[in-house]
């Protein structure tokens, strides 16, 4: 193997980030949805020649920052090197090859240098719509869940492929925005395609290889200590979750051996006939995740950190569904495997993982304006992470995914969906020495005179985020028409101009016992609204007293001495 | 005679220049900064520098400044009480914040926590919706109930911010006018006047610390203007804005947000004062002091503004961990490597310099003052860089024994490398992560940074520069004369100017012209108030206008410059001709089929350009081996190691003089290094003027 000193690369390494970003950067800053450059749900890299991921943007999904991590080799195997051409352009959107469902876009375009085909520069992008019956976690396959695009060339030595370009641009209900991402993807592949050819040039290497190498073996080094540190033996845990109608168990087992990890899925649910259904690739990415953040969190994230990592799952069960089961709202069960698998580790090393956390919550709208132009919007939200063994959870922060929202004002410019309100939960984070994140409520409407189809995707609406080590649960999320009646969770509904539906979010779960909190925290969380004082008194045996601005220290102590 | 002065308060020391401006002759002077009243040492400053020159206060013109008070009072959390009224619902925005985690791996991170507590955040019934007609109107008894509940938790401030509000200011100035009815003492910040922009959290963000700072820069700027008018000081007082022009103290008093970096967009400034000078437009700067280095693009002459940035950031200068202050800055990178810059051996084996910072206490290892940690500038004196008897002037003495045992200890050893070649491993990272940092920022803006010239300064500047440049290809590199003080020299370039900006969304084709030409006139007309008020003649006022524009669907825009006069139908197909040319430049590919809108309308009103004679050298030789003033062993990578290298004075360095790397050029606040086979010229301006090999 090529050597390089520390020094070195350490450089070249810090130069192919600075590359990876920019292509996210161009990609973010050329996007046409808000889904894309708000909220960021996305993902840029760079492949070498055999498909292998060598660097990642640092942008916020794992789903489908690790899910293009394991799927780029797919390509490979329907496009061999020695057909590829200077000027090709390629993408899918299966569901089972990428990042579990067709609303995700994958473009990967051949990175040639004088010639030779050196690397790929891949992104994955979620498309604001793809057909079908839009973002829906009701379908009852695949097929109902819109346009399938094998992997095919979009761009074949950079002439279009026309064909593809007029089907694609007849199945989806808002062309304009689809393409203005797949052209702002293929702009960004082109951004790192020219600093990469730079980048070789300056550094006077004739391939990516030997430099691709050395880094992934030193971060999967990295990787296989930091699991030494584990004790080995093997680890259970499982979760259940709301599911579509009924409950889901996800199970999963840690077999930590020799500096690898095998995370088993088998005793998880089999899959269900909606869409909800998670592929083996996502689970692998929500696998990878959540255990890298846990024990080595500055390891770079490329090839090399996943390999001592293996996951299975038995086939047909919800964490690997078969085709053609429906999968479009696979991110409610999928981004659930950190939990389990911080269940598990939180076994062996409690002090590395917070309590369970809320669920990212996808609100789609679909209909028309007044004006009669069709629309398509979805928001995203989230409620409260876990606590963490140092420290209170974060409030409305999204755990393990990582999106940001769409500011309410730019939201209220770009379609007609009318948010009256955004704010936080009181008493929703799980009570704990260290309290969960607060969960979040936001109350919708849509201002045209005409109903719209209000798509729900959301989890822990009958299942809270659990606490850790006698930490509390926090509350659940829930939809609720005009403040009365309480509306399915993953299902479709009518919403009609007038109506205000308010979608809540759970509370992360609380760590260590909630008697256990510092008194002044309390007595901060319930001058802050963040806690009621019967609840300081009920879960943390804390007596405020009657103006909120003190504590009874007296009937404190009593409390905490009886209970505590 | 006029004199001019730049007074730069930062955080150690208070720079002052004065500038003879019929002679060109400057004058430095550096006190102690007086924390407690930072108005006491800039008075001290210009009391001392007027004895010393026997000036009197008549002969003195404007006094530009600049001041680190409100960026310290951010980041130290010292504003005062503050309270926030929002929208009925909307009182969490300021902590919601956009719902992501600014590190994807590491979940024991922290929020910034709010300016404003939730416990002071009240909310009032009223909405517009995103055109600014009124949905529900100003609830006036909840208004009155909102303000009642504030006082009563002491608040000193109150921050104002109604959605959509910058589409229609009635709410808001409604809402003041009840807050300055019950409570005449409290500052009110309206988010419609602080920053009348889309994206209703970074608008809450910014008006909060707007609130939060301005008594504190209110009581600074009233204390300075008296004590000044105490000493006899009769002429004007200016204020830097972050964004480069300068503004009335009233301004800043109002508006403290918008000055909060002034000492940095001064060097920026003063980057771009010589770079036109020079003829070269573009520039490179390059600022490295202690903790940070700051890289500015100037570009045709002038540096790149921007309206993104956060102040404060908690996490190693990570984005996302600061509070946004949307307002326009000059575009900067910062980053955490400074002299001070701690080296140390990550987990995965390599070494890493930075972000952590030794800072002046303890200080790096070979200030001797208890710093046992190996830091960038105890590399620099172990390369040879430094004269451990030559820092500062010889006012402070290194510690090369304190410097070598660290380096050894904590990189050398476990690396197996021999302490030299370690100490240049920290060089050479820090360069690297700088260089990164300098490309990043040149490419983001569409521009290469070989197509620039290098300009550096601050204390650590000229050290590195030399290798950054040469790491990012670049064939130029310029040290002008007193890189310590050049942010204090930015003061006296700055041409006096306003900013101002109105939101209005439409596609070109169906713009509202007659509603675009009224806002201009409203700014321009504003703006040249302001410009009258301050004594710039109305002949010599320039309107410069710009739309921040976007395909209709994008939600990031592009700077695209506006005709300027009254806008008619075929100004539309000119609009689109300079997005078509700003688009094209950043991204190479344009969406022909696409619609184009414009969101938010800006003009910069400004004055002409300050009269500034060039600096003369006081004590120059007449040929450059006569400004040699001894020789010690340097390490250069092209020698192989540490060689004996020629030490030149740079006060003896007078125009026209010319000479060969490698070479150490040494002034009081700093020293430019030169590699073997750099030829080095001094210009008539007394720059220091590298052309790489």
């Amino acid at each position: 193997m090529t050597t390089f000193d520390p020094i070195r690369l350490e450089v070249l390494w810090n130069r192919l980030i600075s590359i990876v970003n920019e292509q996210a950067a161009a990609l973010i800053r050329t996007s046409f949805t808000t889904i894309v450059r708000e909220t960021e749900d996305l993902s840029c890299g760079i492949f070498d020649r055999a498909g292998t991921m060598i660097a990642q943007a640092e942008t916020g999904t794992p789903g489908h920052i690790n899910s293009m991590a394991t799927g780029v080799k797919h390509f490979l195997k329907r496009y061999p090197p020695e057909t590829l051409l200077p000027g090709d352009v390629l993408l899918t959107n299966d569901p089972w090859l990428m990042s579990g469902h067709k609303h995700d876009i994958t473009i990967v375009t051949p990175i040639f240098i004088k010639g030779v085909l050196q690397a790929f520069a891949a992104s994955t992008c979620h498309v604001e719509d793809i057909g079908g019956r839009v973002l829906s976690a009701e379908a009852s396959d695949v097929f109902e869940e819109g346009l399938a695009i094998p992997i095919m060339k979009l761009y074949e030595a950079g002439k279009p492929n026309k064909t593809l370009f007029e089907i694609i641009t007849a199945n989806v209900r808002m062309p304009e925005p689809v393409w203005g991402d797949l052209n702002a993807q293929i702009v960004a592949n082109e951004v790192s395609i020219q600093k990469l050819a730079e980048f070789l040039e300056q550094n006077q290497l004739d391939s990516l290889t030997p430099l691709a190498n050395v880094l992934l073996e030193k971060s999967e080094q990295a990787m296989r200590d930091a699991i030494r540190t584990l004790p080995e033996g093997s680890y259970s845990h499982s979760i259940v979750v709301d599911g579509f109608d009924d409950p889901l168990t996800i199970a999963v087992t840690l077999h930590v051996k020799e500096g690898e990890i095998l995370a088993d899925y088998a005793g998880s649910s089999p899959q269900v006939d909606r869409g909800i259904n998670v592929v083996l690739n996502y689970t692998h990415a929500y696998t990878t995740y959540p255990l890298k953040a846990a024990l080595c969190p500055e390891v770079p994230n490329n090839d090399g950190s996943f390999r001592p990592i293996k996951v299975t799952a038995p086939e047909g069960c919800v964490m690997n569904a078969k085709f053609p089961a429906p999968v479009a709202g696979r991110h409610l069960i999928g981004h659930m495997a950190a939990p389990a698998i911080y269940g598990a580790l939180a076994k062996i090393a409690p002090q590395l993982v917070n309590a369970e956390s809320s669920s990212l919550g996808i609100t789609q709208l679909n209909g028309y304006t007044s004006d009669g132009e069709i629309f398509v919007k979805n928001y995203f939200a989230t409620g409260g992470m876990g606590a963490r063994p140092t420290t209170d959870g974060l409030s409305a922060k999204s755990f393990p995914t990582n999106v940001q929202n769409s500011p309410v004002e730019v939201t209220e410019n770009t379609s007609p969906l009318f948010i009256s309100r955004k704010e936080f939960i009181p008493d929703s984070g799980g009570a704990g020495k260290y309290r969960g994140g607060l969960g979040q409520r936001f109350t919708l409407s849509i201002r045209s005179d005409k109903p719209a189809v209000l798509s729900c995707l959301y989890e822990r609406t009958k299942h809270p985020a659990l606490g850790y080590e006698g930490g509390k649960e926090g509350t659940v999320g829930a939809v609720i028409l005009n403040g009365k009646e309480h509306l399915h969770a993953k299902k479709k509904h009518v919403l009609k101009p007038g109506h205000e539906v308010t979608i809540e979010f759970a509370g992360g779960g609380g760590f260590y016992p909630p008697e256990e909190r510092d008194p002044q925290f309390v007595l901060e969380d319930v001058r802050n609204g963040f806690v009621s004082r019967e609840n300081a008194r009920r879960l943390y045996k804390v007596v405020i007293s009657e103006d909120g601005r003190g504590i009874d220290e007296a009937a404190t102590a009593e409390l905490r001495k009886g209970k505590g | 005679m006029v004199y001019h002065i730049g007074i730069d308060i930062g955080g150690t020391f208070t720079d002052i220049i004065l500038l003879n401006s019929e002679t060109g002759e400057s004058f430095r002077g550096k006190v102690l900064t007086t924390p407690h009243d930072p108005s006491v040492g800039a008075a001290q400053s210009l009391q001392e520098s007027v004895d010393r020159l026997r000036l009197s206060y008549k002969e003195l013109g404007n006094i530009i400044h600049g001041t680190t008070l409100v960026a310290n009072a951010l980041i130290e959390r010292k504003g005062v009480r503050t309270g926030l009224i929002t929208s009925a619902g909307f009182r969490d925005t300021l902590e919601i914040a956009r719902e992501n985690r600014y590190d994807l791996y590491d979940i024991f991170l922290e929020m910034p926590p709010p300016l404003v507590p939730r416990s002071r955040r009240k909310e009032v019934a009223e909405r517009l919706d995103h055109t600014g007609r009124v949905l529900t109107p100003l609830d006036e008894a909840g208004a009155e109930q909102a303000v009642k509940e504030l006082l009563e938790e002491e608040v000193q401030a109150i921050a104002v911010v109604f959605l959509h509000s910058f589409r229609n200011p009635a709410h808001e100035l409604a809402m003041r006018g009840i807050i300055t009815r019950l409570a005449p003492n409290v500052a009110v910040s309206l988010s419609v006047e602080v920053m009348p922009e889309i994206r209703e959290y970074d608008r809450t963000s910014t008006t909060a610390a707007n609130a939060y700072t301005q008594p504190i820069m209110e009581r600074y700027i009233d204390r300075l203007i008296d004590t000044l008018r105490g000493l006899g000081f009769a002429g004007r007082l200016y204020v830097m804005l972050s964004s480069g022009g300068i503004t009335t103290p009233e301004t800043a008093s109002r508006y403290p947000v918008r000055v909060l970096e002034s000492g940095p967009a001064a060097g920026a400034i003063a980057a771009a004062y010589y770079a036109r000078q020079l003829a070269l437009p573009n520039v490179i700067s390059f600022d490295m002091g202690g903790t940070t280095a700051k890289t500015c693009l100037v570009k045709e002459g002038k540096p790149h503004t921007t309206s993104d940035f956060e102040v404060a950031k908690v996490y190693r200068f990570k984005k996302g961990s600061g509070l946004p202050i949307k307002l326009p800055v000059i575009e900067m990178i910062e980053i955490g490597a400074g002299g001070g810059s701690i080296a140390h051996i990550d987990k995965m084996g390599l070494l890493k310099v930075g972000p952590e910072s030794s800072g002046s206490d303890p200080g790096p290892a070979c200030y001797g003052l208890g710093g046992t940690l190996p830091t960038v500038t105890d590399a620099d004196l172990v390369l040879g860089y430094l004269d451990p008897n030559f820092f500062l002037g010889g006012e402070m003495k290194l510690d090369l024994e304190g410097a070598r045992a660290a380096i050894e200890r904590h990189v050398a050893q476990p690396l197996g490398l021999d302490l030299v070649r370690a100490a240049w491993g920290i060089h050479q990272i820090v360069n690297e992560n700088m260089a990164n940092a300098s490309r990043i920022h040149a490419v983001e803006q569409g521009e290469d940074p070989k197509a620039y010239a290098m300009m550096a300064f601050g204390g650590a500047g000229p050290v590195h520069a030399y290798g950054v440049t040469r790491k990012l290809g670049m064939r130029q590199l310029i040290c002008p004369l007193g890189a310590g003080v050049l942010s204090a020299f930015g003061f006296l370039v700055a041409p006096i100017s306003f900013d101002l900006v109105r939101t209005h969304m439409g596609r070109i084709e169906d713009l509202d012209l007659e509603a675009i030409n009224a806002l201009y006139e409203e700014m321009e007309r504003q703006g040249t108030e302001l410009l009258l008020q301050a004594g710039v003649p109305r002949r010599e006022v320039r309107c410069l206008r710009t739309c921040d524009m976007r395909y209709r669907g994008q939600g990031f825009e592009v700077p695209v410059p506006i005709p300027a006069g009254v806008l008619r139908q075929v100004s539309r197909a000119d609009i689109r001709r300079n997005f078509d040319a700003t688009y094209e430049k950043l991204y190479h590919r344009l969406n022909p089929d696409a619609d184009v809108e414009g969101v938010s309308w800006r003009v910069l009103v400004t004055g002409p350009d300050p009269r500034i004679a060039r600096p003369v050298a006081e004590e120059a030789v007449g040929d450059a081996a006569q400004a040699i003033k001894g020789e010690r062993l340097v390490f250069f990578e092209e020698n192989g190691g540490h060689a004996p290298c020629r030490v030149y004075d740079r006060y003896k360095l007078g125009p026209g003089l010319s000479f060969r790397g490698p070479a150490v050029v040494e002034e009081r606040e700093s020293t430019v290094v030169i590699g073997p086979g750099a030829a080095a010229r001094v210009d008539e301006n007394l720059n220091l003027i590298l052309d790489l090999p």
